[in-house]
């Protein structure tokens, strides 16, 4: 009886005291992250022209200069707007083709077992590596970045509505089957829904890899883009403006990611709440 | 003395196998029973006895390769029966909400809405989960779920509602009170139901006749009535010498099937 309620006891202070000292001491995480941002980037501007060469590694403030010198002559935002077209244009044709494609071969077995050595083949190639192939093709204009960013694309979607429509509950077909569910019914209002988290997952990996191809097209042969701003600072050593250029891009991902988490959250809200975040690799 | 009742689902010499050459299971055999309209069946048998395999083929989910199935005197595949299906695991759409569950099957017939608003929320009301209707499933306790998936089979009022195994992942309190909440609607609606359980004593305070089943391959080995009047007092429904009777008779029949099927089980 003592024994118990000491324990007891004992459980309520070990609960309380940790949660009473946060609410105490601890800034709130945003904070937090904010004053390390401060601190990463005093170092940064402290060490840049003592320790290091600011040739290879120029002061935040320079890379914010860059920035603001780009931003005010305005090919900053053309170029900014070249790459988002091209990155959002190239995901939305990849994207729809892949759902389609992923739905059809979902539903039908037998074009997924016909069709799938050329797409293990197609899937396996290293896309960056077509890249050349269709500036020649395509030219070095929008066309080829758009394609670029379709193949990027297309996969990551394709699988993942594959799996998706593949791996619907059996259960739910039968129930669904038993109370008179038409065909069409089924797939509109079972089949679809299920799917969902996977398709919505696989729209969430592959926007950065949309970024990627048109970032890399651009790499490649262009005239206009992130990515030929980024390449020409490179070319003549302004490390602050290729840094500058690296930076916009990394805004550019994290908003998609945020608008993104925020649409999946919206799509998927019967879903448990998952701590899961979008792996960002650019 | 039982009333005499319309025959509605008929099966003579049902079989069905799986599989071809040596690996062939038979997992029926010979099923004859007629199910009258209003009756309502409860089938138990060991485990791997083909009651899935049953249950399947009078869902028109499978069909017989060998004898017949009739549902009002014409053959399964062509009878204007309507079916109701509950699941042994809750099959509740996760994307739905309770009532927009229990609304699918008139949605899909057409039903408009405001009709199949009220009839879904009378029918949630009944089995208390009134206040419930806008939740997710995910956010609905076992017992709760397993309600609305049974609501859902009942809403469009189905000629036969079958039942595999619905109360197995409760705990016994919760499924003690879904027993009674299924008799007092299956009485109401008059709703001929084929009851799927491992459980014995479910199968015959449930049924009007009760079925054992034997060890694969699964035939009928006994179909005895229950004979005990309804409304039945589920509380105090195990001291009448009729249902200890049938209890300790059943079991017998029961008992040599599952120790037939508990070696094949294990090896």
């Amino acid at each position: 009886m003592t024994r118990a309620t000491t324990t007891a006891r004992r459980t309520v202070t070990l609960q309380q005291r940790p949660a009473a000292r946060v609410r105490r001491r601890r800034l709130p995480v945003w904070a937090q992250s904010l004053a390390l941002l401060v601190v990463l980037l005093a170092v940064w501007e402290a060490f840049s022209g003592r320790l290091v060469d600011p040739f290879y590694l120029p002061a935040p403030s320079a890379i914010a200069d860059a920035l603001a010198e780009s931003a005010v002559a305005g090919t900053l935002w053309a170029n900014l707007w070249t790459t988002v077209q091209e990155t959002a244009i190239g995901f939305l044709i990849g994207a729809l083709a892949a759902l389609v494609a992923g739905i059809v071969f979902g539903r039908s077995p037998r074009v997924a077992a016909v069709l799938d050595p050329f797409l293990v083949a197609l899937n396996a190639t290293p896309r960056v590596a077509l890249a050349p192939l269709f500036v020649v093709w395509f030219g070095i204009g929008f066309l080829s970045k758009v394609i670029l960013v379709i193949t990027m694309v297309f996969f990551i979607v394709f699988y993942n509505t594959f799996q998706g429509v593949r791996s619907v509950d059996a259960t739910y077909l039968r129930v669904a089957t038993v109370m008179g569910a038409s065909q069409r019914q089924i797939f509109r209002t079972v089949i679809l829904p299920a799917a969902t988290p996977l398709i919505v997952l696989g729209l969430k990996l592959s926007i950065p890899f949309a970024l990627i191809g048109a970032v890399i097209g651009e790499f490649i042969a262009s005239s206009a883009g992130l990515g030929y701003q980024i390449k020409l600072a490179s070319n003549t050593y302004d490390t602050a403006g290729t840094m500058a250029g690296i930076f916009v891009l990394m805004v550019v991902a994290v908003l998609i990611d945020l608008v993104l988490n925020r649409i999946a959250r919206r799509v998927l809200f019967w879903q448990p709440e998952s701590t899961e975040r979008t792996t960002n690799t650019l | 003395m039982s009333i005499p009742r319309e025959p509605l689902i008929e099966l003579v010499g049902v079989s069905r196998s799986f599989g071809r050459g040596a690996g062939r299971v038979v997992a029926v055999r010979d099923l004859d029973l007629t199910v009258g309209e209003g009756e309502i069946i409860t089938v138990v048998g060991p485990s791997g006895c083909g009651k899935s395999t049953l249950l399947n083929m009078l869902a028109r989910l499978d069909e017989p390769d060998a004898g017949e199935l009739r549902f009002r005197g014409r053959p399964a595949a062509e009878a204007d029966v309507e079916i109701g299906y509950v699941t042994q695991s809750d099959s509740l759409f996760p994307w739905r909400t309770l009532l927009a569950n229990v609304e699918y099957p008139l949605e899909i017939r057409g039903v408009p809405k405001a009709e199949r608003r009220e009839r879904a929320m009378a029918l949630l009301a009944r089995v208390g989960l009134a206040g419930f209707e806008n939740h997710l499933p995910r956010q609905l306790s076992g017992g709760m779920r397993q309600r609305g998936n049974i609501v859902r089979a009942l809403v469009y009022e189905p000629d036969i509602v079958l039942m595999d195994e619905p109360f197995g992942a409760l705990d016994a309190q919760t499924r003690l009170l879904q027993q009674r909440q299924l008799q007092d609607i299956c009485a109401e609606e008059r709703t001929t139901v084929v009851f799927i359980t491992h459980d014995l004593q479910e199968a015959i305070l449930l049924g009007d006749r009760v079925v054992v089943m034997t060890a694969r391959p699964g035939s009928i080995k006994l179909v005895r009535e229950v004979g005990i009047d309804r409304p039945r007092d589920l509380d105090h429904i195990h001291e009448q010498p009729r249902f200890q009777h049938l209890v300790t008779e059943l079991w017998d029949a029961l008992r040599d099937e599952v120790l037939r099927a508990a070696p094949a089980v294990a090896s």
